[in-house]
């Protein structure tokens, strides 16, 4: 297994003593199933010890260290796991390592997958474990496809190494957790739910891994399918999770897997234009960060939560532009903040002929999608990593572009309380048949597939979601083709523009006084939600 | 090792057997849709253009669920620019952007296509006719001849169905013209201005004074 390249003889007297310490405690509290410790050692430790030891380099290789563990077999995995996450954030890996990486997640989980195993390990680990597979999943595809920049050598070595990193196996992986996890059935019984919840999955006798490895699949197998662009198999994977149905959500506790788990369903809500469950989502996981933030600002994560953060405004600007009505499911700060971050955009993406913004955004908040097919490696000339991005991106702005006149016809509409067909369609220099469509059309784009409390993630009813209403008659004493209109009354917001602006006073005010006073306030850091 | 697969290319003669059997049947299921797409963009030398192009069809069917559009996210541009799913691209977009005139010009050049789908026209007619349902309170006998592209006996029969079946009646213009009064529906109202009772979380008047008190301290 570790045999590649590197030269690391002689490296073992070169460990210091506090990593070989470290190693010794951390393989003697997984064996006496000591969650608390394993869990800072995890958590804490171990980020410190790289940051001091490994920094731009690697941790010792396994063989150096596996004589302090006895050469157990589970925990040199469990070792290599944690070897190669952090090769990964700190270098760039080599095909070799690559390969080595997913034969130890293979090796790790099929031991998972296969055996009895009675270890307890923190959720959190077990959420990155999922999460870090799936980023390198991602990392190789995109690896793979920049085939120009392949020597001769490389080439060979891909064409070697089958089905490393393969979609399909990845996906089988993950709903062989959910399959043998049984978290299907634990989530529908309501006294199996209540006992998750409370033992979080940390039960006496038995391992809390395979079940928790499957809960955290579900959300794994959500974001695969995105990534491929499968957006209804996305939803479909989440089984017995729902973003709306908070009773069975786990997620909440971890703070990156309920970000996934929400950005992903949220993009997928507003590709399959559910915009009302895009915008709900949306808000949900805004109002989530916005309340754990500050207890992550010192860790690891903090950078990558901020990114989704912006990304998720992003997102949810989109939603609103195709969707005016969809802001009735967002709370007053999620709503100041977009005004903030996004107000002048979705003026214009509204307005109509803001395609450019579209894209723009898009760009910036969608999912780095994966081509899952290898590239053709005979013709090393391609670069197959935006193909999927390119799709996307096209059936998206092809949408945008089918509604790009209806802005003019909404502001039209909304001057009058009936009005002939023939009269509006001088003034919009259109002829009665294409404004039938475009009326039409506009009927099509007020209703929403929505979640109306039953059933998985892709149920809903078609519900209204238009900020117009209107409907076309024919006049009998005339003969004449008249369309009616009322306007949906826009929610009063001025006590909320007051609220926000007092608001932001009082927050001034008290930074004022805080600094006048220096050392008076400490920031009590509290401990992150829900550690473990 | 490997657990037991539901991805893999070895199941694709099998996915499209029972697919053609959808076809035959006239049933659907977009389950089984999608994961036929998603083998094939998993190992595109499997790809069988011909099943592509009449899962989309059943999938233009569907409207107005955005299924077809939701397949369109898994099919690679250079497949999307060949024939024949480029016309049936073409017709999907007619259909949705509700230009039937449209839609049933660009139909006559790809008939064979269409026809390799049995329900093909009453299915879009169903969707024809509830667009304009969903839209309109009245509409000219001659607008819906256009959009549905009937006339004559045809036209006739299916009025005097929806009478009977859909509680449709008819009314006429002072120039003689017939004109079908629609049954009224949750989308062809204006249901009042109940969207001002929303459904806000937002702060009252109350809540200000709290907040002005709370700035004071």
């Amino acid at each position: 297994m570790n045999g590649y390249a590197g030269g690391y003889s002689g490296y073992g007297s070169d460990v210091p003593d506090m990593v070989k310490q470290f190693v010794v405690y951390f393989y003697r509290h997984i064996r006496e199933r000591n969650i608390r410790e394993i869990y800072s050692m995890y958590e804490v430790s171990f980020v410190k010890l790289s940051e001091r030891f490994y920094k731009g380099t690697t941790w010792p290789e396994v063989e150096v260290i596996a004589d302090l563990v006895e050469r157990d077999h589970v925990f040199c995995l469990l070792y290599k796991e944690m070897y190669y996450r952090h090769l990964y954030a700190s270098m760039q890996p080599t095909l070799d390592q690559r390969i080595a990486s997913w034969e130890n997640y293979c090796m790790l989980f099929s031991i998972i997958l296969n055996s009895q195993v009675n270890m307890q390990l923190p959720n959190g680990w077990l959420w990155d474990m999922v999460d870090e597979c799936i980023y390198q999943f991602q990392s190789f595809q995109q690896y793979r496809g920049r085939l120009s920049q392949k020597s001769a050598e490389e080439l060979t070595q891909l064409r070697q190494c089958g089905r490393v990193w393969d979609a399909a196996v990845l996906l089988n992986y993950l709903q062989a957790f959910v399959r043998i996890s049984d978290i299907s059935g634990v989530l529908g019984s309501p006294e199996a739910l209540e006992n998750f919840h409370e033992s979080e999955g940390y039960e006496e006798r038995r391992s809390n891994v395979p079940r928790m490895m499957g809960y955290f699949s579900l959300v794994g197998l959500l974001r695969v399918h995105t990534l491929i662009g499968d957006y209804h198999a996305a939803l479909k994977a989440l089984g017995p999770i729902h973003p709306f149905q908070k009773t069975k959500l786990y997620a909440c506790k971890i703070a990156g897997c309920n970000i996934t788990l929400y950005y992903h369903a949220g993009f997928c809500y507003l590709m399959m234009r559910r915009y009302l469950d895009a915008s709900r989502a949306f808000n949900t996981i805004l109002t989530y960060i916005n309340q754990v933030k500050q207890y992550h600002s010192r860790t690891p994560q903090y950078d990558q939560i901020l990114k989704k953060n912006e990304q998720m405004h992003a997102l949810l600007a989109m939603t609103l532009a195709l969707c005016p009505a969809a802001q009735k499911n967002l709370d007053e700060v999620i709503m100041n903040q977009l005004r903030d971050k996004y107000g002048e955009k979705v003026t214009k993406m509204v307005r109509g002929g803001g395609e450019g913004t579209y894209e723009e955004l898009f760009t910036y908040a969608c999912p780095k999608f994966i081509t899952a097919a290898p590239p053709a490696l005979d013709a090393p000339t391609a670069n197959t990593n935006q193909e999927v991005y390119r799709l996307q991106l096209r059936c998206f702005l092809g949408l945008v572009h089918e509604q790009h006149h209806l802005p003019a016809l909404k502001q039209l509409l909304s001057l009058y309380t009936s009005i002939s067909l023939s009269k509006l369609g001088s003034l919009l220099d259109l002829d009665e048949t294409a404004l039938r469509s475009q009326l039409m059309l506009l009927k099509a784009a007020s209703m929403c597939k929505t979640w109306s409390g039953e059933g998985g993630a892709l149920a809903g009813t078609l519900q209204p979601a238009g900020d117009i209403e209107f409907f076309v008659d024919v006049d009998t004493r005339s003969g004449q083709e008249v369309v009616h209109v009322a306007e949906a009354k826009p929610v009063q917001r001025q006590n909320d523009f007051l609220v926000h602006d007092i608001a932001r006073f009082d927050s001034i005010l008290k930074s004022l006084i805080a600094s006048e006073a220096p050392g008076s306030t400490p920031r009590a850091l509290a401990p992150p939600a829900g550690a473990y | 090792m490997s657990p037991s697969t539901g991805y893999t290319a070895e199941k694709l003669p099998e996915l499209e057997v029972a697919f053609e059997e959808q076809v035959e049947h006239g049933t659907y299921d977009l389950d089984a849709c999608l994961t036929l797409l998603r083998l094939y963009s998993f190992s595109p030398e499997h790809v069988n253009i011909n099943v592509i192009s009449k899962i989309l069809i059943k999938a233009m069917l569907q409207l107005p669920s955005p299924d077809f559009a939701l397949m369109l996210n898994m099919i690679p541009e250079r497949l999307q620019d060949e024939q024949p799913l480029a016309a049936l691209i073409a017709l999907t977009q007619h259909l949705e952007g509700a230009r039937f005139q449209a839609f049933w010009v660009a139909v006559d050049s790809c008939r064979d296509i269409v026809k390799s789908v049995p329900g093909f026209f009453d299915a879009v007619r169903a969707y024809i006719l509830g667009a304009i349902c969903s839209t309109c309170q009245k509409v000219t006998k001659g607008t819906l001849a256009d959009s549905l592209r009937l006339d004559g006996a045809p036209l006739d029969d299916l009025i005097q169905q929806k009478i009977k079946t859909s509680k449709w009646t008819t009314a006429s213009s002072p120039t003689g013209k017939t004109i079908l009064v629609l049954p009224k529906n949750e989308f062809n109202v204006i249901r009042g201005t109940d969207s001002s009772q929303s459904s806000h979380r937002g702060y009252g008047l109350t809540d200000i004074s709290g907040v002005l008190l709370k700035a004071q301290s």
